[in-house]
């Protein structure tokens, strides 16, 4: 979600599930004379609350240009001797005080999946008095095989359209679901859903965020059917007695929920085993990346990963007990370290990297990232598991 | 030229793999009987493999809390082992090879020490990189260089009128290894505190990163040296200090140059 757009805030104050709950939490965890601290206030809306809950002074820390609309508001509805404005990155601004109470809605669809948990405990580590509060608490996230029928629709390219093939866009479009806001219904699940990570603001240290989040589990379906993806949400803690959630059975949120598609449909029977692996890890600023792969009984696992939506590779889970060896390079990767050894090739390369880039058989998605000029598009092209 | 067998040349791979690697750093590469290395870029391994005959990787010698000195006795020995055999070596290491890397250092002189021929290549370092990067020639006012720890816990003299570099800022007060390359530098406040006394709190510091992929640009966070103690760091980040006044001129050089050269 682009958070300099209005439009994300305004799909956020619209949800009245989400901001409610963090009204009846901010009310009931907020205290007359509070120091209060806001992560990521967006228009200031839950900064305002905890001035009508009696905070003395809210520090609305906000890295968009939404910060001087948050400011606007807080002044029109009279808080601007309460709520400070604060434009800029946490971890660059400086407070005159700590705090009682941190609150952020930091969530995405699964909670950590935008990237913006670490931001969170590095104020509590910075920011917060001993003994201090952070709504929400908890965040934990599920998952469930699922059989939605809500992918996006391939049929038109698979379909020769103008009498064209046009059929490999309709391959990587399966994972364009993941940063879309789907529904799952209650009946769409496949099994019963089960605990994906937990992320505890209380206990977590600031390194977590740091590391991959990784999950394996094990499910036993519950009814004959074609499994299509797996859907995850989660479930926040805000306060006690107070929690929100954009599970299927929950009151419909604008995150709606996570889609991770099978890349194809999988028949599956009532009582069979079926098998998911998830990974979700930071490789810049931006949502995390996603790998997952599905297996069914001990048929051998079918794996994805994407970054944003676009298809990185299609690959196999390496095998348990290689994790010590040097990380696989892709064909970018490859053909960077020949232009490191060779000053002709990389002559060459100044002089014409598109064609360069062609020579060496680099795929379009491998040649974008090498021009992005991003270290981490790079970084993430290069690394990853070798293709073939 | 030592009548022994066994030959070290030490080379490094440039802080950007990718443009920076020598000419003759490659020659050596495959020249050599046996290649070492530590250079932490799967694409710079990648590389070193494609081109040298026996390739040793020395990265597995870190390990989590392990003193940094115990591992890099460890890399020393390993480099001088092939060496005593006769054969002829090139240890590769990340950056400049002499710059920031203890055990190049170290393995030089000890093959030397023990009669083999040994030699240092240069490379490029983050320094270079920096003062491509950042636009400062150290000729304009003077640039001093130091380690940050070594900064804060020694009287180094500190000149304000000239440019100072504080290296591995975002490792102040380690001296383990940690692989994520994130450290806590609880002793930021004191650094902070320390260059105070030269510097005002509001001058503007640069955290730089050098680019370490093709066609990046360097990561360059301009703060109030204030803002530092909060500042996001990692283990690749330097600290530019610009000078915060100007020198006053030498009277007593001026005047004696003068003498020297007849004038009043």
């Amino acid at each position: 979600m682009d958070y300099a757009q209005l439009t994300s805030h305004q799909t956020m104050l619209r949800d009245e599930p989400r901001t409610e709950a963090f009204r009846k939490a901010i009310m009931k965890v907020v205290k007359e004379g509070d120091v209060v601290l806001d992560v990521g206030s967006g228009t200031g809306i839950l900064s305002m609350f905890a001035a009508q809950a009696g905070a003395k002074r809210v520090y609305a820390v906000e890295l968009s240009e939404t910060s001087s609309l948050g400011a606007h508001l807080a002044a029109l509805n009279g808080f601007s001797d309460v709520i400070v404005p604060l434009h800029g990155d946490i971890r660059a601004v400086q407070l005159d005080e700590q705090v009682d109470v941190i609150i952020s809605e930091w969530m995405g669809t699964i909670g950590v999946d935008e990237n913006m948990y670490g931001a969170v405990l590095w104020a509590r580590d910075h920011f917060l008095k001993d003994g201090g509060t952070v709504i929400p608490r908890k965040v934990t996230a599920h998952l469930a095989p699922v059989t939605t029928s809500m992918r996006t629709d391939t049929s038109f390219f698979y379909g020769k359209p103008y009498g064209l093939n046009l059929a490999p866009i309709g391959e990587q479009m399966v994972n364009d679901l993941l940063m879309s806001r789907y529904v799952i219904r209650p009946g769409d699940l496949g099994a019963n859903a089960k605990e994906l990570w937990v992320s505890d603001a209380k206990d977590d240290t600031a390194d977590v965020v740091r590391a991959p989040y990784v999950a394996e589990l094990d499910f036993t379906i519950g009814k004959e059917c074609h499994v299509t993806a797996l859907g995850a949400w989660f479930t926040a803690d805000l306060a006690p007695g107070v929690t929100l959630s954009n599970a299927p059975d929950a009151a419909p949120t604008h995150w709606g929920q996570l889609i991770l598609p099978c890349p194809e449909r999988l028949h599956v029977k009532k009582g069979e085993k079926f098998k998911a692996q998830v990974l979700a890890q930071a490789v810049g600023p931006g949502p995390l990346q996603m790998m997952w792969s599905v297996a069914v009984g001990d048929e051998p696992g079918q794996a994805q990963d994407t970054m944003g939506g676009e298809l990185i590779a299609q690959h196999t889970p390496a095998p348990e007990g290689d994790e010590t060896g040097p990380p696989g390079l892709t064909e970018l990767g490859k053909f960077l370290a020949k232009l490191a050894a060779d000053t002709e090739l990389y002559v060459s390369y100044l002089t014409n990297p598109e064609k360069t880039m062609e020579s060496a058989g680099l795929s379009k998605a491998q040649k974008d990232a090498l021009m992005s000029g991003s270290p981490e598009a790079i970084h993430a092209a290069t690394y990853g598991e070798a293709t073939s | 030229m030592s009548d022994k067998k066994g030959q070290l040349v030490v080379v490094g791979t440039g802080l950007r793999t990718v443009g920076q690697m020598t000419v003759e750093a490659i020659a050596w590469i495959k020249r050599a009987d046996v290649v070492l290395y530590v250079v932490g870029d799967p694409v710079a391994e990648e590389m070193i493999h494609s081109l040298g005959k026996e390739v040793i990787s020395l990265q597995t010698l870190y390990s989590e809390s392990k003193r940094r000195i115990d591992t890099y006795d460890g890399m020393v020995e390993e480099i001088l082992r092939h060496v005593r055999d006769g054969k002829t070596v090139c240890g590769v290491f990340y950056g400049h090879p002499g710059v920031f890397v203890y055990p190049s250092h170290i393995a030089v002189a000890q093959a030397k020490a023990e009669g083999f021929e040994a030699v240092m290549l240069p490379g490029i370092s983050a320094e270079d990189c920096l003062f491509a990067d950042l636009g400062v020639d150290p000729a304009t006012t003077g640039c001093s260089s130091y380690e940050a720890t070594d900064f804060l816990f020694h009287k180094r003299p500190c000149d304000p009128a000239s440019s100072m570099v504080l290296w591995q800022i975002g490792i102040l007060g380690n001296e383990g290894y940690n692989q994520g390359g994130q450290y806590d530098t609880p002793m930021m406040p004191l650094l902070v505190a320390k260059l105070r006394m030269f510097y005002p709190p509001g001058h503007e510091v640069s955290v730089y990163e050098a680019a370490t992929q093709p066609g990046c640009e360097p990561i360059i966070h301009r703060i109030p040296l204030e803002a530092l103690v909060q500042a996001p760091l990692n283990a690749a980040s330097t600290l530019y200090i610009p000078p915060a006044s100007t020198s006053p001129e030498d009277q007593w050089a001026v005047s004696q140059a003068a003498a020297m050269s007849g004038g009043s």
